[in-house]
């Protein structure tokens, strides 16, 4: 056994958990080492110091008055209710954050949950309004071939009332749609079945976007210097271009 | 042939109203929970305060105790533990490191007439200072594992840790309590001599 063996096990001694073999083992060594001798003799004193004071206190115990008191306390058990003992424990530091703040914690964090679930709400897309059936030019379709005063009879009701009753230019938008791109090509055929011009080539792709109608006073004539107008409902997709454009015929 | 009610049988006929049974336990748990106090603190007037404590809580509280986590002696030295820390901290100076402790401790040595019983009156005195003086998670697995002989499951319930822990605090505490005494030259003068531990 070597020193630094021996003094791991020198513990065990102490404790009583050496088996009589390894105890053994602890006393050959230590008749070669005096330090280990001497580290031998410290163990065995706190040992027997131990034991001694065990010994010594083994016969103690707390005086008849304790035992009254608690028969005492005992008989009265039944009817009291006693706070628990244990209650010295420190709570956690969040509960006690907690309790600093208070309510106004909570007050506010609702408050920014309200305020963000409205800038949500304000910053999400809003609903098309193709949902308003008059204004939704898809859901108008024309026959091929159809007379042009039938195709004024189709436009939407708001434009043909502000038409009838004075030309104010230009009008305000009056339906919006969002074609899908495969319909582009027969919506541009449905413009022309309702006596619409086509101004431009719309790609079917490019063209796929908003359109509105808006009812505009345009020049009667170009480069003449003439003052004299004429309403038109015009086809304005949302890129800004002119689609096509229909005359009014002015009652 | 008659078998004594274990601790928990007697617990559950006192929670019942059997005041019988309710002081049968007392009797039998209450001096350890006194010698633990008293180790602990080396106070007698605190020893008999948690004891009082300790067994009014089990009188109030009894109905909490939960058979399947702990027994009910590792369980009473729990209570005890609680009550004698904050006994310390109400009156720190009056309950350790004053004259009460130390009195209480030295009256040991005028318990004997012979020679011999001074002179274990001595050593039982300087050890018992010198476990009142180690810090607080030592002192309490000293107490419980040598002076109470509880085994190291025993003070791992009792003081709530690993059985680990309970050993190499252990064996800490022993180191200290070996350097103490070993200061010591009047107690142990057999061993002023071990200035330090095997170099290899």
């Amino acid at each position: 056994m070597t020193c630094r063996e021996f003094t791991k096990t020198i513990e065990g001694r102490t404790l009583a958990e050496l088996s009589s073999a390894a105890d053994a083992d602890l006393l050959t060594h230590q008749h070669d080492c005096a330090s280990c001798a001497a580290l031998l003799q410290q163990h065995n004193s706190l040992a027997l110091a131990l034991q001694t004071l065990r010994g010594r206190t083994a016969t103690m115990e707390a005086p008849a008055l304790v035992e009254q008191n608690v028969l005492r306390a005992f008989r009265q058990a039944p009817a009291t209710n006693a706070a628990p003992v244990f209650t010295i424990k420190p709570k956690p530091a969040a509960f006690r954050l907690s309790n600093f703040f208070g309510w106004r914690t909570y007050a506010a964090a609702a408050a920014a949950l309200v305020i963000g679930l409205g800038v949500g709400l304000w910053l999400s897309p809003h609903p098309h309004k193709t949902a308003q059936p008059p204004t939704a030019r898809t859901e108008q379709p024309a026959p091929a071939s159809v007379d042009p005063s039938q195709a004024q009879q189709q436009l939407p009701v708001q434009a043909t009332a502000s038409n009838s009753e004075k030309p104010n230019p230009p009008t305000p938008v009056v339906g919006l749609q969002r074609p899908s791109p495969a319909a582009a090509l027969t919506v541009a055929q449905n413009e022309q079945a309702q006596g619409y011009t086509p101004l431009m080539l719309c790609d079917p792709i490019s063209c796929s976007g908003d359109a509105e109608v808006v009812r505009m006073e345009l020049p009667a004539t170009a480069g003449d210097g003439s003052s004299s107008t004429q309403m038109a409902d015009v086809i304005v997709g949302e890129d800004g271009l002119v689609r096509a454009i229909r005359i009014v015929q002015q009652q | 042939m008659l078998t004594e009610p274990t601790d928990e049988e007697l617990l559950t006929l006192a929670m019942s109203g059997n005041e019988d049974a309710f002081t049968a336990l007392y009797r039998r748990r209450q001096g350890a929970i006194y010698r633990f106090a008293l180790h602990m603190s080396g106070s007698p007037q605190v020893a008999e305060e948690v004891t009082q404590d300790v067994f009014v809580f089990l009188a109030q509280r009894g109905g909490d105790f939960d058979p399947s986590r702990a027994p009910l002696g590792a369980y009473l030295f729990g209570v005890a533990r609680n009550y004698i820390r904050r006994a310390m901290e109400r009156s720190y100076s009056d309950a350790l490191h004053t004259s009460p402790a130390e009195d209480h401790a030295d009256s040991l040595i005028a318990d004997g007439d012979a020679l011999e019983d001074i002179a274990r009156g001595q050593l039982s005195s300087a050890i018992w200072k010198a476990v009142l003086s180690l810090p607080e998670h030592y002192r309490e697995v000293v107490v419980l594992c040598d002076l109470h002989e509880s085994s190291y499951a025993e003070a791992a319930t009792a003081i709530g840790c690993a059985i680990g822990t309970i050993r190499s605090r252990l064996h800490r505490a022993h180191d200290m309590l070996a350097r103490k005494l070993q200061s010591s030259a009047a107690v142990t003068p057999d061993i002023s001599g071990v200035a330090a531990r095997c170099p290899s």
